[in-house]
């Protein structure tokens, strides 16, 4: 590839092969880098050179927001040092050929198929289900008397979202007489079926909705309210869904904690029409509910939660309805009430649909909620658009094309998210462990168990908690495995959060961390990765993980990606991930870390001193050391005096545990509900949430004779913390005595 | 004649403590074993024949457990 005269000043390399490459550091990398997300796929973004990849469905989404073939070539070709190789003109031509030149319009009431180019409208006729789903004549728009379509005008692209246009200034010639549009329309019960017919044709139509002029659904009296600040990334999003004054489909991809919530709420607040929106859990629901209360005026009434434990009642004109993925998508038999609101959302027009975490949403599941609401506009929301077995591409097809898509480099820059370091510590098995692993050939769960609960490991983590708790850092532990989880929480004396703790208590617990300075450290198990908002948290110690999955690391992460109060130079979050030596773990961690390599994130590695060196090749980066400390943890780690594991019958005890623990009944723990005993009713009709309940029994259960306890105390984690709590202040003489009796 | 001492001719092992239970793990695959003396956690004395296999097969572990990204 020869390099063409002026190539200092241009921006990007193009290989033959799609991959793009953008120095960071000349002049005209903003809009290039705009110009490059909108058209490519990224798939690193370091600090100096970031590299970027034409798809398919990256020039999908490029034509959605109406950049045209043309352009993209002709600016591509101006801002590369080479020659744009003919291939990849050719890619492009190909990809962008047919998609993006018809579009499924709802004006009105009514859907349109609608395109510049009456030819392609022709083409698309001749499918007969199109042709059959067609609609002719008394239409009060049919101003040209005689013709085959109707014609009208275009909707007009904002200028903002054209910039790029300037870039390829000198090429500039006419052939713009896009102004006129031509549609013709289709009935509203084929839609699905003209849809399918045109994907057939490999002219996929993108759907939009002309909110504006939707005079037939009521309006939401929404409004965002006044104090509310829409930060330039979040306000580039929403230009690109609603750049030409209809709301397109689609999916916009912003890191955790940079703010989705406000998007998407300011993008019902645009749409003003009935809303649904989807998360993952009873306590996501809580959150938006919250949410959107906070940053605008909605009336109470027109606002409800749906969800298994609370059923508000549905507004009759238009509201903002909050549910769960798997309220909608259930397909067994449901309760009486239930059906009743599932029967009301079925039967209303749906203006916009909110998908949290869209990322989870596998296709056939969100066939399903598909089947039970009809909504005109769809915005998935997510931080990770990875997942391993790579159902990305069917989103992009049920849902709409990736709009937007943030770069965390930046917003970390411009102090939207916290600095993170990242360290991987490898600590080696010990001798015992490392033997029954590799005696263990057969049961994976229990491998795992065993390079977990490695007592190298665990002294690391009881050290990293030790010092931050020193400087005063609020720690997340994490463990996938709930076995594991105990033990680590048990022996650090830590409260802890997994699938089976009662809502009451999670609340308790984050209340507690959250607040309370004696409390600086919880454990969490798969629960944490979402929902579970921890803004002050700033250091995360991961112990164990599930497997390969780069978006667990990734969400991870975002439990600490809040900005922090001390944003000076260096970092102020810390990210540790603790892997075993010599054990699959390895690999995994290798995998995971992946995604957030590609981000941008290095991880600095610390592994002691091997005699028998082990060289490995990795994607890591060793960076000069910050925290002298930090260079020789497990050293320290193995040096520290008063650690639970201190000496060896200690760890020998903890191998026995492990080889002795149930491991299926390990797992079940985390997956099964607990079965409600006399004790939990109890606890309910306490909080004021009296549920009646019928179960057979004897008349001996009541008064003890099966084992149910009436009276707990301090039984779990967090009652033993509060308790020592107690004692530790000195109370009144009056209650002196009391205090030291319980102890 | 009660001073003589029987030699054996071996190769002395050092490594750190995971990598030497590898290779007792190993010993206790083949149907005879390699190991002539275990000395410490991390010295073991074997037999010089055995010397091959085992570096064959550290290698084959550490690649095991090394992830390379797919291009």
């Amino acid at each position: 590839m020869a390099l063409k005269r002026d190539h200092e000043k241009r921006p990007l390399w193009v290989c033959p092969d799609g991959h793009i490459f953008l120095e960071a550091h000349t002049p005209l990398y903003t809009q290039a880098y705009d110009f490059l997300v909108a058209i490519a796929e990224p798939v690193a973004r370091p600090e100096f050179v970031h590299e970027y990849r034409l798809t398919p469905f990256s020039l999908y989404a490029a034509v959605a927001v109406a950049i045209d073939t043309e352009s993209i070539i002709r600016v591509l070709n101006r801002l590369s040092k080479v020659e744009v190789p003919e291939g990849v003109n050719t890619f492009i031509r190909d990809h962008t050929q047919r998609c993006g030149k018809a579009k499924l319009v709802l004006k009105r009431g009514r859907y349109y198929v609608e395109s510049p180019h009456p030819d392609v409208l022709r083409a698309l006729l001749k499918d007969r289900e199109i042709e059959t789903a067609r609609i002719k004549g008394d239409d009060e728009e049919e101003g040209e008397a005689g013709g085959e379509f109707i014609q009208s005008e275009a909707a007009q692209e904002m200028d903002a979202n054209l910039e790029f246009k300037q870039l390829a200034a000198e090429a500039e010639g006419g052939g713009d007489d896009d102004d006129q549009v031509m549609h013709f329309k289709v009935s509203s019960e084929q839609v699905e079926a003209v849809k399918r017919a045109a994907l057939s044709m490999d002219y996929p139509l993108m759907e939009e909705y002309d909110f504006r002029h939707d005079v037939t659904n009521p309006n939401l009296p929404m409004q965002l309210k006044p104090n509310t600040k829409i930060r330039q990334y979040q306000e580039k999003s929403l230009r690109k869904m609603f750049g030409n004054g209809r709301a397109r489909s689609g999916i916009i991809v912003l890191p955790c904690g940079a703010g989705k919530t406000l998007t998407g709420v300011t993008a019902a607040s645009t749409v003003k029409k009935s809303t649904l929106v989807l998360c993952t859990s009873g306590v996501s629901v809580i959150q938006w509910k919250y949410q959107f209360q906070l940053w605008t005026d909605i009336p109470e009434k027109n606002i409800a939660c749906f969800t298994s434990d609370t059923k508000d009642a549905i507004n009759p004109d238009a509201c903002v309805l909050i549910t769960t993925y798997s309220m909608l998508s259930f397909s067994g038999r449901r309760a009486a009430d239930v059906e009743l609101i599932i029967n009301q959302i079925r039967n209303r027009e749906w203006g916009l649909m909110l998908l949290d975490e869209v990322h989870v949403v596998p296709a056939t599941m969100f066939r399903k909620v598909l089947n039970i609401c009809n909504a005109h506009c769809k915005l998935g929301l997510t931080a990770t658009l990875v997942r391993e077995d790579d159902l990305i591409s069917d989103l992009n097809f049920l849902i709409g094309p990736k709009l937007y898509e943030a770069n965390w480099m930046d917003l970390t820059a411009g102090g939207y998210l916290a600095n993170v370091q990242c360290v991987e510590a490898w600590c080696p098995m010990t001798a015992e462990f490392y033997r029954e692993y590799l005696n263990e050939s057969i049961n994976h769960r229990k491998k795992e168990l065993l390079y977990v609960t490695n007592p190298n490991k665990f002294r690391t983590c009881e050290f990293l908690v030790q010092y931050h708790q020193e400087r005063g850092d609020k720690i997340i532990l994490f463990a996938d495995n709930v076995f594991a989880l105990r033990r680590y929480s048990e022996l650090l004396g830590i409260p802890y959060i997994y699938g089976g703790t009662r809502e009451a208590e999670r609340q308790r617990i984050l209340g507690l961390f959250r607040l309370n300075t004696l409390v600086n450290c919880i454990g969490l198990s798969k629960v944490g990765d979402t929902s579970i908002d921890i803004p002050e948290a700033n250091v995360i110690i991961q112990v164990s993980s599930h497997f390969g999955s780069r978006r667990q690391e990734a969400q991870r992460l975002g439990r600490i990606l809040r900005p922090k109060a001390n944003m000076g130079e260096g970092f102020n979050a810390f990210f540790y991930t603790l892997v075993s030596t010599g054990t699959s773990e390895m690999f995994f961690s290798a995998k995971r870390q992946q995604y957030l390599v590609d981000q941008g994130y290095t991880f600095k590695v610390h592994e002691p001193n091997l005699r028998v060196g082990v060289a490995v090749e990795r994607e890591s980066q060793l960076l000069p050391c910050l925290v002298e400390v930090v260079a020789d943890l497990v050293e320290h780690a193995n040096a520290m005096q008063n650690s639970k594991l201190k000496n060896k019958a200690a760890e020998l005890d903890l191998l026995a545990t492990v080889l002795n623990s149930d491991t299926d009944k390990a797992d079940d723990e985390e997956n099964e509900v607990l079965e409600r005993t006399a004790v939990d009713a109890i606890d309910d009709m306490s909080l004021g949430r009296a549920k009646v309940q019928r179960r057979t029994g004897n008349m001996s259960e009541l008064s003890g004779a099966g084992g149910a306890r009436y009276v707990e105390f301090a039984a779990n984690a967090t009652d033993k913390v509060i308790a020592r709590e107690r004692q530790e202040k000195s109370k009144a003489a009056l209650f002196k005595m009391r205090y030291s009796k319980k102890a | 004649m009660s001073n003589v001492r029987t030699s054996r001719k071996g190769v002395l092992i050092t490594c750190d403590v995971p990598t030497k239970q590898f290779i007792l793990h190993l010993n206790s695959k083949q149907a005879q074993g390699f190991i002539i003396n275990d000395l410490d956690e991390t010295h073991l004395f074997v037999e010089a024949s055995a010397v091959h296999e085992i570096r064959e097969q550290l290698e084959r572990l550490q690649e095991m457990n090394v992830y390379v990204r797919q291009a």
